[in-house]
């Protein structure tokens, strides 16, 4: 299955390093949203189908917490598929997150990492 | 105490930068090849279970590679050499400080990475404690330095 994913990173590198690392490592993509903060990906959210939000923490104008919490009290997205994207390293911090049903990985990460967290997320990726 | 602060930044600069830019560590090259002509600087503030400034300058060489090593591009704006600069100093900074305060429960917060021109750097306040690192990569060296507020027991 094709997915269409939303990296949301208020650096223009790293959100190019998510996309590239994603097709590196074998996830089909068909369309790539990008926002540089919480506010910009929710509009995404309002006007695409998203299977799949990747999202950083730390980030002008609404940051990632306030995204999630967003996403997740709207019935629309709220069984959207997060996965948080950060140098994040407080297991207080990451736990909260964990608790609102969104999936975690740490920066730097490796394609296998990004790969396995993504099939744990969303599943049933075709193998290529 | 300073010894180990040094070498908690020294290690996560290296696997930061091996992770993120497949770029290196040369233990050949010779201090006295040291220099940052043409570079950047950012630096980032934080605040938590301690607070204080993490600065990382690189030469324009430096600059270039970490942008064309996590892009997969040879022609880079400066703007994106800049912002390159800044996400490896943010997970560089977001490593190493949980690291230095040795509990995972620790919360940080950091500010986003703020680009200087070496010569534009805001002066340290010299009396605060100062860790500083260069890290000898086949490009060149990058310097990290790292000042806190008040003094912090490694454990």
């Amino acid at each position: 299955m094709a997915l269409n994913v939303l990296v949301v990173d208020d650096s223009s590198v790293m959100r190019s390093m998510i996309i590239k690392t994603l097709r590196l490592c074998g996830v089909d993509l068909s369309e790539v949203h990008e926002a540089s903060n919480g506010q910009e990906g929710l509009a995404i959210l309002r006007d695409h189908w998203v299977d799949l939000a990747l999202i950083d923490i730390n980030m002008p104008v609404m940051n990632g917490e306030q995204m999630i919490e967003h996403i997740k009290s709207n019935p629309d997205t709220e069984d959207l598929a997060v996965i948080v994207v950060s140098t994040e390293s407080s297991e207080t911090r990451i736990d909260k997150l964990l608790d609102k049903g969104v999936q975690f990985i740490h920066k730097p990460f490796t394609p296998e990492t990004l790969r396995e967290i993504i099939l744990t997320t969303v599943g049933g990726l075709d193998e290529q | 105490m300073s010894n180990d602060i040094a070498q908690i930044l020294h290690e996560i600069a290296a696997s930061t930068l091996e992770e993120m830019c497949f770029m290196f560590e040369e233990p050949d090259l010779d201090e006295d090849q040291f220099h940052l002509r043409g570079g950047k600087a950012a630096l980032i503030k934080f605040k938590g279970a301690f607070s204080g400034t993490m600065i990382l300058k690189a030469s324009g060489r430096i600059l270039q590679a970490f942008g064309e090593n996590m892009l997969g591009e040879d022609e880079l704006t400066e703007g994106q050499m800049q912002d390159a600069l800044g996400e490896v100093s943010n997970v560089i900074c977001g490593n190493v400080l949980p690291e230095i305060s040795g509990s995972k429960k620790d919360v940080f917060d950091l500010e986003s990475p703020i680009i200087y021109r070496l010569d534009e750097l805001p002066e340290i306040n010299a009396e605060l404690p100062i860790e500083s690192v260069r890290l000898p990569l086949e490009e060149g060296f990058i310097e990290i330095q790292l000042i806190r507020d008040v003094p912090v027991q490694v454990s």
